[in-house]
Parts: structure tokens; C-alpha cells; sequence
């Protein structure tokens, strides 16, 4: 027992020193798969297991911290703040934030979901999707089930305060021999790739390569102002109404059909 | 063999001095066989004398019955890269169907308003890429069928719009058209840089305000104008020229919130394949109400025309209309009739104005010839340098059309109108392959077929014409004389593009083969006597048997 303690121990070490050049997404993710990712728990992708999935979720930022660094005693989860620390705790945070929805598929759609919106909401909707602001809002972000999921699905406590002061901590900068370096989001690390979408041209592209030809690291050249600014505060407060009116909808249960 | 060898030689020679890329030779590179969309191969193996000993070599089945095969094959260097309804991709050893890898597109969690549908792949740069039913276009390791990048090109749900048509390789940059003409939609054309995914330009086929030709769309009609740019267009290499047909505008059948040409809907465009920028466009039908696309394959050929040699484009409309015009400037030849009903318009003068207009009325129900469907369905031609004719489906087919006002929702259906499929006056409603002379129109004949035909044709050295029918049969015609010459039942309907090549010296002629599309089902009720198509998703390679082929060498 006190050999084996001290392998995982020694194992332990081994991999937070090996750690502590990567962004946080990507140490998440390993710590994610030793720890969350059994069948019984919460899955390799956050998809499956017996635990709720995790992926695409738009959990409140503060209340999913809490979850992972002290548990849910009464349903099995267990508290990892102790084993990981602020920075662990923190990685596997941005990590599971980072998961996309694989599966289950919601029913299919053809059209946008009946919702009642303001005059406001109506134009802010145009915006968020007008598709020759390039990038538009709609290029990285999606309310409800429209959009992409590039970065944050948003929800109706959004603000133009908020909007105006994202910090881009889940943004990255990937580099490596064979390319130019561009700023980049993990989407996903499997055990040979690294699938990062490349954000240095207006529609996001989600990339491919194998891990040994890409490295990342933390923080990056990217402004999310540098999109925002394009917008007046009027047409800011346009799109925010259209946010609030169509993930309030959302949340209310409402369905396209 | 002597006789033969002097054949080639000639050919040879005249291909290098006129157009170097215009027929394909051993493989298929490119979605219209090259850029000049001619889908002619200059392959003979199998000819008029020896086609009826054509036997299939073998068969792959894609599994994806989703929708109809539809794709056109790219075959390259002896490996055959196609693409199936819900965007999966299949790289096969084309001298045996073997595969070599497949690429299952996650299926999206979408029913795209334009149906799961998915006309075939770009080769080239060591990618493949396919352009998806939830409107993403995706580039495939050539070797590996990994994926190397995925680009969303807009939400499919607001605009309304996807990707079913081949991207096009020009250059350093993948070009991808969308659907949408139906759809309160603002149509585009889309250049990302093959090797990233990055955008390299959009081309919007509506002008926004302040741009030139905003001028022809009053209010806000710009934004729901439609101007799909769903099939595959051309390039020419020598000119740098892209070719783009654009859709119809919407509201298709009510123009009242839409006073005026409303450019470049119903037009070709020549785009600068670097920037996107406009070189110069022609409107085949200002301010069109009949749902008549312009949208279908731009045919580029040199022909003399009265007798001046010149580069021109034929462009089969849906309107029942061959537009002939000069591809370096977008100047107008000439249009010819390729249908023979046709009451939209009474003819188009020779400077390709529309002598009188019959339009859809609002609340009134008017018999309209071409109907909706088109003279011809988005299945495409092929044009023989051999016989210098030009070679087509056909459809004998009207719409009743009421059209109704309507107001756009982003994404939404934006028809303004309704119609159903009629028989022509005084005729029944038909199909068949016509030989046309591409800068007259004069007929050299007519193959007529009981029911409808959607399915490409494919001309060949062979002097053969291949096509296949919604009963399953895949046929040869005699180029010269429109005779049939041999058919084998494959089972599944056909609505997909034929191909030929060759491997290790061996000719084979493939076809995709099984039912689905959208159109057919408009054409149920037209033909009750018609065996229903069946589905289906397969491949089928013939070649001759393996002894005649030594002989033939």
C-alpha cells in the first residue's frame, strides 16, 4: 500500500510539473480524464455515464466551481478541491466549459423557434446574425439552439457591460513549426489530435492536427472589443434584448418545431 | 490500330492548341469533368461498336439511404472520392470498389430546409472537401479521410440555407455556393483558402445599399432577395474567370415588394477568383416571378460562331432557355429554346430582351410553361468536341402557379406562392435526351422516354452518351444518332451525374445510382402510370470484359 502510495504520489508530481506550461483547458482535460471521465461517472467526452452529462451545458460559472471543488455529498459526487487545488479546480472548470454537445441530439428542426420578440429584441436578432458583419455575433455564439458553439453558449443575464468586458481566458495562442502562430480555443483533445478552433480569420475554423504539430499556450493577441467595437451602443443594446428575450424563451421550455 | 493511333494523334494535337483542359482524359478531376463543365471524356475504349458488351466490374454500397446519390465522382490517379447525402465521403480504389477510407459526417441535429443532399467533393492539395447538409464545408485528408478542417459558413436555421452542391477547387481557394433562393435569404458565393479554412471573400449575389446595382431592390427587399448559388460553377484558367449562375430572387412568384432588375439574381457572374470581385455579370431574366434559377452549370466552349472562332458560356436556364454568351465580356450571342412549351414569355429579341412577360398573379391561378420545376431539373449536360453537339435532358412540363403576398422571416420559406405540376396544353407531359447545336439550338435528335428524366448525361470519345432513368436503368445512346445502344437495370432510380475514367488501361464508365430528391416527388401525381423509383445508395463501375479490352489496345 505504501509503495503504491508512493507511485501515485511520485505520478502525481510527474504530471503537474509536466503541467504547468499548458493552458489551463488543456491541463483540465487530462485531469478531467483521470478523474471524471469513467464509465460510471461523467464520460470521456462529458456525454455519457451515469453521471449528468456535462457537455454543452451552460452551467453558471461560479455554481459549477463550487460543484467541483466541494462535491454533491448526497448524489455521489465527490468534493475534489483537496486533490486539485485552486488551480486544478480551476483548469477542470475551464475544461468542462470548454465541452461541446455530442450527443443526445435534440429533436431536428427546419426553422427558428417561434418567439414572440420586441421591436428591439426583432432587431438585435438581425445583428446577432447579420452574416456580412464579419465576424458577426452568431459566428462564435449561440442563444437557445441557433448559433455556433465556438465560444460561450449565452444566456439572459447577459449585459453590454458583460459584452464589452469579456476576457478572452479560454483563448489560447497555437504555434509550431509548420504554422504561423493564431489565437485558438480547445474544442477537443483526444489521445493523438489536437482540435482547436483557429480564430484568426472571421468565421472561426475548427482545425485538426496532431498533437506533436501543434503546442499552445496561455493567453493570446485576441480582442474580443476588437469585434465589439464595430457596434454602436444602441445596436449592443439591441442584441442584449434579443439574448434576454430568446434564452429566456428557451429556458421557459420553448421548442422549434 | 495504325488508323487509330493517326486518331489520337490528331485529337491530341487539336485538344493542346484550342483547350488544353477542357476534356478529361484518364481521370475525373473535377465536378463537371473539368472546369470547363463539359463532362465529356476523351476515353474511346468503349465505343458505339462494342458498348453492347459493357458488363458491370463492380459495385459498392454506400449505406446511406437518407436521400438519392446524387453526387458526381472525382477520380484521380485510380481512387474515386464521393460523397452521399448525409455528407459522408467514401474513397474507393476505382479499378475494384475496394475501400479505402470513409468519412461519416456527424449527422447534424437539423432538418435542412433543402433537403439532405449532397452533389459530390473537390479534390486537390492533397484534401478532399464536401460542403454539408447543415451548411459547414470541410476539408479531408486526401490520404487518410481524417479530418484537417470544418468551417460553418452561416447558422443554417436563420438563413435558411445549406450546402447540396460540389465546392469548387480554384487555385489556392475552395468556392462554396449555398441554397437559399427560397428563403428569405441574401445570397452569396464563398472563397476559403484551402490549406486553413480561413475566408479568403464573400461575393454577395443581392448588392447591400450604397453598393452598385442596390438600385434595383426598393426598402428592404435586398435582405430576403434570395439569389441562391446552389449548383457548381466554372473556371477559366487562361481568362482567370469564375463562373457563378445565380438563383431566382424571393419572393419567387410576387415581385410587388421587389420593383426592379433585381441584380444578380437570374445572371451570370464572372468573378476574379483572387478577390472576388465582380469582372462582369449578365441577367438572363431581370426581376424573374416563375422560380426559373440561373443557377445551373455554366458550360464554357470556343465555337464559331457566325463564322468568328470565340470563347463562349451555354448556360441551360430553367426557363426552357439556352443563353449563349461571350465568356471574356459578358456580352449576349444569343438564346435558343431547348423545350418546346414555353408560354412565360412569346421569345427573346436578338439583342436578349423578353418580348412580353406572363406573370403569376396574385390570388389567381395561371398555367405557366416551363413549370417551377424548369424545362430541365439542376441534372446536367455534357457538351462532345467530336460531334460539336450539345446534350440534354429535357422536361414537357407546367405549373399552375397562384401567387400570393407574403412578408420575410429570416430563414423562413419566402415562395409568395404556390404551384402544382401540369401536363403542357394540348400534350402530355414528357421527358427525353436531346442533341442540340449549342450556338443555333437546331435539334440533331430526340431520345423520348415515357416519364421524366433527372439524371446528368456523360458524352464520351466513344462517341456514347450515358445517362440513366427513374426506373433504374443505366443506358448508352449513339452520340450521332440518338439510338440506343445498351442498358443494364441497376434497380435504384437514378437522379445522380455519371462519370468515366480509366485504370491500368482499362475504361470504366460509373454512375451513382438510387432514388430521393425533392423534385420527384412533384411528379408523382404528373405520371400515375410510372413505376414508383426505388431508393437506394450505390455505385456501379462497368467496364468490357477484360479480354476485348486487350483486344481493343
Amino acid at each position: 500500500v505504501i509503495l503504491a502510495m508512493f507511485l501515485l504520489q511520485a505520478g502525481l508530481l510527474f504530471a503537474q510539473a509536466a503541467a504547468t506550461d499548458l493552458p489551463a483547458v488543456e491541463r483540465g482535460a487530462a485531469l478531467y480524464q483521470q478523474r471524471c471521465a469513467v464509465p460510471f461517472c461523467h464520460g470521456p467526452a462529458g456525454t455519457s455515464g451515469r453521471a449528468p452529462a456535462l457537455a454543452g451545458r451552460d452551467y453558471d460559472l461560479e455554481e459549477l466551481r463550487r460543484m467541483i471543488a466541494q462535491g454533491i455529498p448526497s448524489r455521489g459526487m465527490p468534493a475534489f478541491q483537496q486533490q486539485l487545488g485552486d488551480q486544478g479546480v480551476n483548469a477542470v472548470l475551464a475544461y468542462v466549459r470548454s465541452l461541446r454537445p455530442i450527443a443526445p441530439a435534440p429533436p431536428p428542426v427546419t426553422t427558428a423557434p417561434q418567439i414572440r420578440l420586441s421591436a428591439q429584441g426583432t432587431s438585435g436578432r438581425d445583428l446577432f446574425f447579420d452574416s456580412s458583419r464579419l465576424p458577426g455575433c452568431s459566428d462564435c455564439h449561440a442563444v437557445g439552439e441557433m448559433g455556433a458553439l465556438v465560444a460561450g453558449k449565452l444566456n439572459s443575464s447577459i449585459s453590454t457591460e458583460a459584452i464589452r468586458n469579456v476576457r478572452p481566458e479560454h483563448v489560447s495562442t497555437a504555434h509550431s513549426q509548420d504554422h504561423p502562430e493564431f489565437p485558438a480555443i480547445i474544442f477537443q483533445v483526444t489521445s493523438d489530435t489536437m482540435r482547436v478552433f483557429d480564430l484568426s480569420t472571421p468565421l472561426p475554423v475548427l482545425r485538426t492536427f496532431s498533437k506533436s504539430r501543434l503546442a499552445l499556450r496561455e493567453g493570446a493577441a485576441w480582442d474580443h472589443q476588437r469585434v465589439v467595437r464595430r457596434y454602436s451602443p444602441a445596436e449592443l443594446e439591441s442584441i442584449v434584448s434579443y439574448i434576454r428575450e430568446a434564452a429566456q424563451s428557451a429556458d421557459n421550455g420553448h421548442h422549434r418545431h | 490500330m495504325f488508323k487509330y493511333g493517326i486518331v489520337c494523334l490528331l485529337l491530341g494535337s487539336s485538344a493542346a492548341t484550342t483547350q488544353v483542359s477542357a476534356p478529361a482524359k484518364n481521370d475525373w478531376p473535377s465536378y463537371g469533368g473539368t472546369n470547363y463543365a463539359w463532362r465529356y471524356s476523351s476515353l474511346d475504349q468503349i465505343r458505339v461498336d462494342n458498348v453492347r458488351r459493357l458488363a458491370p466490374a463492380w459495385v459498392f454500397q454506400t449505406g446511406d439511404y437518407a436521400d438519392a446519390l446524387q453526387a458526381t465522382p472525382i477520380v484521380l490517379d485510380g481512387v474515386m472520392y464521393v460523397s452521399t447525402a448525409m455528407s459522408w465521403v467514401f474513397a474507393l480504389d476505382a479499378a475494384t470498389g475496394k475501400t479505402l477510407w470513409e468519412y461519416r459526417y456527424p449527422a447534424p441535429q437539423i432538418n435542412p430546409r433543402y433537403g439532405n443532399q449532397n452533389r459530390g467533393v473537390a479534390v486537390g492539395h492533397g484534401k478532399v472537401f464536401v460542403g454539408t447538409m447543415d451548411n459547414h464545408v470541410v476539408a479531408l485528408d486526401q490520404k487518410t479521410g481524417r479530418e484537417l478542417w470544418n468551417v460553418t459558413v452561416e447558422d443554417p436555421i436563420y438563413c435558411g440555407c445549406n450546402i447540396t452542391g460540389a465546392p469548387l477547387l480554384v487555385k489556392d481557394k475552395i468556392v462554396a455556393g449555398v441554397t437559399g433562393g427560397d428563403s428569405a435569404h441574401r445570397g452569396y458565393l464563398t472563397a476559403f483558402d484551402a490549406q486553413t479554412g480561413r475566408l479568403a471573400w464573400r461575393f454577395y449575389t443581392i448588392p447591400a445599399p450604397g453598393e452598385k446595382g442596390s438600385e434595383t431592390w426598393p426598402g428592404d427587399s435586398w435582405r430576403f432577395g434570395g439569389g441562391a448559388t446552389w449548383i457548381t460553377g466554372s473556371f477559366d484558367a487562361e481568362l482567370n474567370l469564375l463562373y457563378w449562375g445565380v438563383g431566382n430572387p424571393a419572393a419567387d412568384f410576387d415581385a410587388s415588394a421587389r420593383k426592379g432588375e433585381n441584380l444578380y439574381t437570374g445572371s451570370i457572374i464572372a468573378l476574379d477568383p483572387d478577390t472576388g470581385k465582380l469582372k462582369w455579370h449578365y441577367q438572363e431574366i431581370p426581376q424573374d416571378v416563375w422560380d426559373y434559377d440561373a443557377t445551373y452549370e455554366p458550360i464554357l466552349a470556343d465555337l464559331p460562331v457566325k463564322g468568328r472562332q470565340r470563347k463562349v458560356l451555354l448556360h441551360f436556364n430553367k426557363s426552357g432557355h439556352v443563353w449563349v454568351l461571350d465568356r471574356v465580356t459578358g456580352e449576349f450571342i444569343g438564346a435558343w429554346p431547348y423545350v418546346d412549351h414555353i408560354n412565360w414569355t412569346k421569345g427573346i429579341t436578338e439583342t436578349g430582351a423578353l418580348i412580353a412577360r406572363n406573370e403569376p398573379e396574385v390570388g389567381k391561378a395561371k398555367l405557366i410553361c416551363p413549370g417551377a420545376i424548369g424545362g430541365r431539373s439542376w441534372n446536367h449536360a455534357a457538351f462532345s468536341p467530336r460531334t460539336k453537339l450539345l446534350y440534354s435532358t429535357a422536361l414537357e412540363v407546367c405549373s399552375v402557379i397562384t401567387a400570393t403576398t407574403q412578408d420575410p422571416e429570416p430563414g423562413a420559406s419566402f415562395f409568395g406562392g404556390s404551384f402544382t405540376m401540369k401536363p403542357p396544353p394540348g400534350d402530355r407531359a414528357r421527358g427525353y435526351i436531346a442533341a442540340y447545336d449549342p450556338v443555333t439550338g437546331k435539334r440533331a435528335w430526340t431520345w423520348d422516354y415515357p416519364y421524366y428524366l433527372l439524371a446528368s448525361v456523360l458524352a464520351t470519345g466513344g462517341d456514347l452518351i450515358f445517362s440513366g432513368d427513374p426506373e433504374g436503368n443505366f443506358f448508352a445512346l449513339d452520340a450521332r444518332t440518338g439510338t440506343k445502344l445498351w442498358s443494364f437495370p441497376t434497380g435504384g432510380g437514378h437522379r445522380g451525374s455519371p462519370v468515366t475514367y480509366q485504370v491500368g488501361g482499362r475504361q470504366f464508365v460509373a454512375t451513382p445510382t438510387g432514388w430521393g430528391s425533392i423534385i420527384g416527388k412533384f411528379f408523382l401525381n404528373l405520371w400515375p402510370e410510372a413505376p414508383m423509383p426505388r431508393r437506394g445508395s450505390a455505385i456501379f463501375a462497368f467496364a468490357l470484359p477484360a479480354p476485348e479490352m486487350e483486344e481493343t489496345r
